[in-house]
């Protein structure tokens, strides 16, 4: 092998070799990318999609509407016209499951957004600020988080009356108290890290330090948290309406559906059956996004 | 050469208690930094080296009050800054500021590089819009990186690059003095050499002051001019860097400086080497004395019995040991 | 000098990561030999591949994704990279130790020092309770460690770090194997620290005779105590040769460029240090021709085109540089910039 003395002259190359190889990458197309694969997570993600669908979607195309009876057609078992049957107010089940979902759902979104705010801002301040008014803030967790949610929930309700915009505050007053939590423990470890000392010495206040330091590091642990309390709320209040104390007639959720089912299990089962499937599915979709959004987000798995 | 004091630190004491129960009422507490004075002149680095858990990070940490100081005073450009409210602290932090250990800490994840180095400007109202987008491109040229390198994350940048991103931000607000928090100790040998040399430039450039926190003494001696070695919170030995090297007085300076391997074969194989037994004591609880005596290899009795002041063994060589 | 079978034949290895980018060699081309009673150091950056190499030795390569993907590893007559795992555990245990940068990691908090020792000497060597009991103690003691019969009832966090550190050389040591692998073992502890351990390396060293490859990225650490150094940049060798040849007529830029962006303590006068500009190469797109070309102040227009061959000096002495080749300009490693 010979090779030309050309070769040997000096390589002309700029000092800033210092280019970047690899694509841009954020955080969310990692987890993207992670949760892409997981096909349970993908197939939660979907079956959810076309519940959601349903739900919003899904009474423009119906010709009934989940209030009004037809007391001609009772108790129809499932055929072309009512695909799920009808209840012993002649009332379309498919558009009153349809309607139930929207309750439910905007239950599990609308509650946990509530305690989103409330745990945030509390488990943020409680984690950041420490010292006594850490401790004084986790002593009134600890009370709350004693008393078992059931037994709270169901006072509460009481004491605030059935109703949708009650179920909210019951949700939102309970669920908080995890969430905060789970902020305070990510904001204690983050708030020793390097780079919010360095946006100390550069002199950001609380503010600034939580809302664009503390908060944005926070935020995979808090999806995570959110995507598991959304199931855990819906199921909530299909167990209030079920046992009476949720939303009430004429609205409709599918635990209330079900509760006016579960009447009528002997002779029409289906009455039953498609609510409760409907909160299933609900349940399981919600349950496998979740378990694939911790995996995703999951520190452990970052390289 | 004696250019003036531009800080002062006076007997800086930081203990940090322990753990308080309810119940427990004994006050254990952690002496990180127990006394230690020294001052800084314009344009000059000094080391402060020692091993992990001798104070020193947390001696610079108090310095710049990210942490509060049992008690102490801090005076910069003559007056103490430990009395100053958050406002006149916040006038204070565009003139010191720190230079991180960790590059891959140092740094918010969730922040483009842009963003972290401009973080300061929009602090302290420095630069809006057009004007910070320049600035921050030319702080990145600066430390030797390309501009178009603004809009990425910093897990993308290698571990020398984002320590030079941590410089960038701290020259932001044209600090006059920076205390640099072991900022090669992460990196590799290779990439060490750059850093410290675009400290030198930064320092020869732009009259930076530096307080140089390190373990590693041949890097320290490299760049300080003069050097504090601390042991468990305190300032055993200070002096300028060449006169530590040649003539070490204390017992723990000079083991010290024999623990560090030297690369020569020649070298190594001549050399007799003192190695100290045993650990360094817990901070929790430290020896009655001269903290060193229980490694000492020249100990006393009085070791065990008065704590030695730093005094002056002529020309500016600071010592605080009983057997001299 | 050349022996017929050295200790562990290291012969073209090759060791990749497949990950969702694609796959990042580690290691590729990796050959180097150790015998008996030796100790050779493995110098280089991280992510230059050195861990991985000894990871292969040891067959703990994490996979996926990780996979040897070609060479051969030859010790005590047998090809490692082809045994059975089950086979492997016994060489692990037994015939080979190693200690990791972090005890901490390698030690089981909830087991006390004396049954974790214990128990590597009754699945390996089949000794009875006492007797093994008696053996970690007279191990303990070898490595310098006091009140060892109190010791060996205590868990590994009551120990300091270098403390740790010489019961992790104890386990190691504990089947006499014949290879005692140290990846960086004291880049976590302190100088006064380190000079402990490397004390007790050396001693150890004489006393039982084992070879030993320290694996560490510090220069000055293997010095006192390798007689062969191998240096790795970019998952290759790059220059291997004996103590003497590295550091007083070190031939490859790297190396160079290593000597001189330490500052050495003995330095008579403030000096400039003389850093390697530029970054490492990505594995993931490893360069063409020489990994370091990019960061060379030397580099030719052949050094970007073609990988070099392997050129000896004098016996023992190997480099992987195109700047040996005949036709190539002279450069040398000038002392003067260094030291001043």
């Amino acid at each position: 092998m010979s090779i030309s003395v050309e070769s040997f002259s000096p390589l002309q190359q700029g000092l800033k070799a210092e280019g970047i190889n690899r694509p841009s990458t954020t955080l969310w197309q990692d987890a993207w990318r992670r949760f892409r694969k997981n096909p349970l997570a993908m197939g939660g993600l979907t079956v959810l999609a076309l519940i959601i669908l349903f739900a919003l979607f899904g009474p423009f195309f119906s010709q009934f509407d989940y209030k009004t009876n037809n007391l001609m057609a009772t108790n129809q078992y499932p055929n072309w016209i009512h695909p799920f049957g009808t209840d012993e107010l002649g009332r379309d089940i498919l558009t009153r499951s349809m309607f139930g979902a929207r309750i439910s759902l905007l239950i599990g979104f609308g509650s946990v957004a509530i305690n989103l705010t409330i745990g945030i801002f509390y488990g943020g301040i409680s984690g950041y600020k420490g010292s006594w008014l850490d401790n004084f803030m986790q002593r009134i967790v600890d009370i709350i988080f004693s008393i078992p949610d059931l037994l709270y929930v169901i006072l509460l309700m009481v004491t605030f009356g059935p109703g949708l915009r009650n179920i909210f505050i019951v949700l939102g007053l309970v669920n908080w108290v995890p969430m905060a939590r789970i902020v305070r423990g990510q904001i204690l470890t983050l708030r020793e890290q390097e780079f919010v000392l360095a946006a100390r010495t550069l002199g950001a206040d609380t503010k600034r330090i939580l809302i664009k330091h503390l908060l944005p590091n926070s935020i995979g642990q808090i999806i995570i948290v959110a995507a598991l309390q959304i199931p855990a709320a819906i199921f909530m209040e299909a167990f209030l309406s079920f046992i009476g104390l949720g939303v009430q007639a004429p609205m409709v959720s599918l635990g209330s559906m079900a509760s006016d089912g579960r009447m009528n299990i002997p002779s029409y089962p289906y009455s039953l059956i498609f609510p409760a499937a409907m909160i299933a599915l609900l349940m399981l979709a919600f349950n496998f996004v979740g378990d694939g959004l911790r995996d995703a987000f999951d520190p452990k798995m970052r390289k | 050469m004696k250019n003036e004091v531009i800080l002062e630190v006076e007997n800086l004491v930081k203990h940090f208690p322990l753990e308080e129960g309810i119940f427990s009422r004994h006050h254990k507490k952690v002496h990180a930094v127990n006394g230690i004075s020294f001052q800084l002149h314009q344009g000059e680095t000094l080391g402060l080296v020692g091993e992990s858990g001798c104070g020193k990070s947390t001696a610079g940490r108090t310095i710049i009050r990210l942490y509060e100081p049992t008690s102490g005073i801090v005076k910069y450009q003559g007056k103490n800054i430990l009395s100053y409210n958050a406002k006149e602290m916040l006038a204070v932090r565009r003139d010191i500021q720190m230079i991180f250990q960790d590059p891959y800490a140092s740094l918010n994840p969730r922040m483009t590089v842009g963003d972290i180095i401009g973080e300061a400007l929009d602090i302290h109202h420095l630069a809006r819009g057009q004007k910070r987008t320049d600035r921050i491109y030319e702080l990145l040229e600066t430390v030797g990186l390309n501009p178009e390198h603004a809009n990425r994350f910093p897990h993308e940048f290698s571990g020398g690059q984002r320590q030079r991103i941590g410089i960038a931000r701290s020259l932001s607000v044209n600090p006059k003095l920076i205390i640099c928090d072991e900022p090669i100790s992460a990196l590799d040998v290779s990439i060490q050499a750059q850093i410290v040399n675009m400290l030198e430039e930064l320092q020869e450039k732009l009259g930076l002051t530096y307080l140089f926190i390190a373990h590693d003494l041949s890097m320290v001696k490299h760049i300080s001019h003069r050097i504090a070695v601390m042991y468990l919170g305190r300032i055993v030995e200070l002096t300028d860097s060449f006169t530590l090297y040649e003539k070490p007085l204390h017992p723990y300076t000079q083991a010290l400086l024999s623990a560090i391997p030297i690369p020569d074969p020649d070298i190594e194989a001549a050399r007799q080497r003192q190695v100290l037994k045993g650990n360094v004591p817990s901070p929790i609880d430290p020896p009655s004395g001269c903290y060193f005596r229980t490694r000492c290899p020249k100990a006393q009795e009085v070791c065990a019995l008065s704590t030695p002041e730093l005094i002056e063994q002529g020309n500016n060589h600071w010592v605080a040991c009983h057997c001299i | 000098m050349q022996q017929l079978h050295h200790l562990l034949e290291v012969d073209n290895l090759s060791t990749s990561f497949f990950t969702y980018a694609g796959e990042v060699r580690a290691v590729s081309g990796v050959s180097f030999y150790i015998d008996e009673g030796e100790a050779l150091g493995i110098v280089g950056e991280s992510g230059c591949g050195k861990s991985v190499t000894v990871q292969s030795v040891m067959r703990l390569i994490p996979s996926p994704p990780g996979k040897i993907v070609s060479g051969q590893i030859r010790f005590l007559g047998q090809d490692l990279v082809k045994l059975p795992e089950k086979q492997m555990t016994t060489i692990r245990g037994k015939s080979m130790g190693m200690i990791f940068q972090d005890p901490m990691t390698s030690l089981n908090p909830v087991l006390t020092i004396g049954r974790q020792m214990t128990e590597v000497l009754q699945r390996h060597e089949g000794l009875g309770k006492q007797e093994a009991m008696d053996r970690a103690e007279k191990y303990l003691e070898m490595v310098g460690i006091p009140n060892c019969k109190r010791r060996l009832k205590q868990y590994p966090h009551e120990f300091s770090g270098g403390m740790r550190q010489r019961v992790m050389i104890a386990m190691a040591l504990l089947c006499n194997p014949k290879l005692l692998i140290a990846d960086e073992p004291t880049t976590a502890l302190d100088v006064t620290i380190q000079a402990q351990i490397l004390e007790l390396m050396k001693d150890l060293k004489q006393k039982i005779n084992t070879s030993i490859i320290l694996i560490t990225h510090d220069l000055g650490v293997v010095a006192g105590l390798c007689s062969r150094i191998i240096v790795m940049y970019g998952g290759k060798i790059v220059e291997s040769g004996t103590v003497q040849d590295i550091y007083k007529s070190p031939q490859h830029p790297y190396t160079w460029g290593l000597l001189k962006s330490v500052p050495r303590l003995d330095a008579l006068s403030r000096t400039k240090l003389v850093p390697i500009h530029g970054t490492p190469p990505d594995l993931l797109k490893p360069p063409v021709g020489c990994g370091f070309t990019a960061r060379c102040a030397h580099a030719m227009k052949i050094c970007a085109e073609q990988p070099p061959g392997i050129t000896e000096i004098n016996p023992g002495h190997q480099v992987a540089c195109w700047l040996l080749h005949p036709d190539a300009p002279k450069s040398t490693f000038d002392e003067k910039g260094r030291v001043g």
